[in-house]
């Protein structure tokens, strides 16, 4: 995209020529989303540091402390445990899960998009079929199977992300580079002498990038849910590690005797962050797709 | 008509190939051996080989697969290795009991998902929209394991007008009215992911059509609100509906299987999550291949439903 872009650019009205950086800052839920979002990174990757107890030991004499009682900030679970600490530790495995796997999945899913696009008729044809039955398809059965073959795990969950999201990432991808192909720039490198290849890696996909970004932020906020969901069931991170959805899960026996903050708190920065990552991906729609 | 529908069921045939291919796969991928795992402490060498050789471990890949595969239509899908019954009475009840959960939350889904919709369509860029769709921003964000505890805590502890989870009141019998009682809430958690999906789509229908020019046609020859929305704008959403209800089966039986978990349903999420722990693989292969096949079912279903309101197709055509 260079110089029928250039030209497109100069043409556009003067609020779009302001650089994209800006303009994202000027989205008020775009930034609230990349506060909410930095916070969270931060104290995840800090984490060790911030928490004022260790986050798996057990504390048999306060078990069940309070909400604001000393020592226990956010008071402790079952087994004596500071929520409060386990809090902070409980996202790590959350944001790495959802990071690596949507990468992944915007990665392959592009690449079969591209292919779908670019390939001959029938290769087009059978891929794009395929993706259509793997369309909405219950990802819980992906989860349960790779439990069986794994074991639960971290990758349980990275792969079910994978497998729920490469479709959508791929029709996507298939719908945009359709659109692009039939451009006249695509036209103008091809009898430039450009290869098809070419054509792909340095003409249509950077116009597409913008796309499967936005997607993908929205997809991370999603999976933050989905795979603190599966964990809650066993199939994801296992004890004693500290895991948003694992608390939920064990913090549910004592929800409804007097003690709802335990599973509360969790579920509340699981709804906080991925709304965060939704008001990013909203934001970054305005700003790249205006 | 009756062509295309006749290419859709032969379509489906090379998918459930597969399906049975990957599902059969877990008992050969995965890390466990289930016999050793089950008897090797009581057991010498040669009477593992013996009860391998019963199960048929000892044959080659492809062999094995052939005889699960007829094991499911003669032999109830095989025998549990930890219960050491037939699969299919274990998985069977089960997945009666989680079909019903699906069915009861997909039409919760369509019902209320509709509705919220076109309450929002209607109200479009006013307060009531704008709440809606917060609420429905809020909602598709919840971590349903917590959602559905939230429901047991208000609906069964604070207000106590429903049981707090199963299937049935096991003091006074059951019967048709215990069992709506003790499905209302399991399946309102089930529903909500893929109602809030619905709901979003309805209402982003409900405005485009509304702004569309036939419609403002219409309302400058003085039709009423009722006719319009009722006639036009409603069966020119109902195509859309169908594909999204299609689509949204997957989420509501993945949500189901959270559900039943948090409910103590006894279905067949429960059977399998069960199952996973001691690598019973003849209930884990059976259970995901009936839930399997079934999604498969519901989408060529849904298929063909919309081909039959697709008026093109339904005069004539190809």
């Amino acid at each position: 995209m260079s110089a029928a872009a250039a030209g497109l650019v100069v043409d556009a009205p003067p609020r779009l020529r302001r650089s994209p950086l800006a303009r994202l800052v000027r989205s008020r839920e775009a930034v609230l989303g990349l506060v909410v979002i930095g916070v969270v990174v931060i104290v995840s990757v800090l984490a060790p540091l911030l928490a004022p107890q260790d986050p798996n030991a057990g504390h048999p004499d306060s078990v069940l402390a309070a909400v604001g009682s000393p020592g226990h900030l956010l008071g402790t679970d079952e087994q004596g445990r500071d929520v409060l600490s386990r809090l902070i530790y409980g996202g790590r495995a959350a944001l790495y899960v959802s990071v690596v796997s949507v990468a992944l999945a915007l990665a392959i899913g592009t690449a079969l998009g591209l292919i779908g696009a670019f390939a001959g008729r029938r290769t087009s044809g059978l891929l794009m079929r395929t993706i259509d039955l793997l369309f909405a398809f219950p990802v819980i059965l992906v989860a349960l199977s790779l439990a069986a073959v794994l074991q639960p795990g971290p990758w349980v969950l990275i792969g079910t992300v994978v497998f729920g999201a490469v479709p959508y990432v791929t029709r996507i991808v298939y719908a945009e580079a359709k659109v692009e192909r039939e451009k006249e720039y695509v036209e103008a490198a091809r009898s430039l002498g450009a290869s098809e290849a070419a054509i792909l890696a340095t003409e249509v996909l950077p116009n597409i990038v913008s796309s499967v970004v936005i997607y993908g932020t929205g997809l991370i906020g999603v999976n933050i849910v989905f795979t603190a969901s599966l964990s809650a069931l066993g199939l994801g991170v296992q004890p004693p590690d500290a895991d948003w959805g694992r608390m939920i899960s064990e913090g549910a026996k004592v929800l409804v005797t007097g003690s709802p903050g335990v599973a509360t708190f969790p579920a509340v920065a699981i709804l906080l962050v991925a709304l965060a990552f939704n008001w990013l991906g909203d934001g970054l729609r305005d700003v790249l797709n205006p | 008509m009756s062509r295309r529908i006749l290419l859709r069921l032969l379509g489906a045939i090379p998918l459930l190939f597969v399906i049975s291919l990957l599902v059969f796969f877990i008992s050969q991928a995965g890390p466990a051996d289930p016999i050793r795992d089950a008897l090797s402490q009581k057991m010498t060498a040669h009477q593992i080989a013996q009860i391998r050789n019963a199960y048929g471990l000892d044959k080659p890949v492809y062999e094995q697969y052939l005889n699960w595969v007829k094991s499911l239509f003669t032999n109830g899908g095989g025998i549990s290795l930890i219960v050491r019954s037939q699969v299919s009475g274990i998985v069977l009840p089960a997945f009666r009991n989680t079909l019903l959960l699906v069915a009861a939350a997909t039409l919760l889904a369509v019902v209320l998902g509709v509705a919220i919709g076109f309450v929002a369509g209607i109200r479009h860029g006013r307060l009531a929209d704008r709440l809606t769709m917060l609420l429905v921003q809020i909602g598709s964000n919840l971590p349903v394991y917590w959602f559905g505890l939230i429901i047991i805590w208000l609906t069964a502890v604070e207000w106590g007008w429903l049981p707090a989870g199963g299937m049935h009141d096991l003091r006074n019998g059951g019967g048709f009215g215990d069992l709506l009682l003790h499905l209302i809430a399991p399946a309102f958690a089930a529903s909500l992911v893929g109602m809030l999906i619905i709901a979003r789509f309805v209402r982003a229908a409900v405005i485009e059509s509304e702004q569309s020019d036939y419609i403002r046609t219409y309302r400058s020859q003085g039709f009423g609100q009722a006719a319009i929305l009722g006639k036009h704008v409603g069966r020119n959403i109902l195509p859309p509906i169908v594909n999204t209800t299609g689509l949204v089966i997957g989420s509501v039986i993945t949500g189901a299987v959270f559900v039943e978990v948090i409910f103590s349903w006894p279905g067949i999420g429960s059977v399998l999550l069960n199952a996973i722990p001691g690598a019973d693989y003849p209930v884990i292969q059976g259970g995901i291949l009936l839930v399997a096949v079934t999604f498969v079912v519901i989408n060529l279903v849904t298929d063909i439903v919309l081909d039959l309101l697709n008026p093109r197709l339904r005069h004539g055509g190809a």
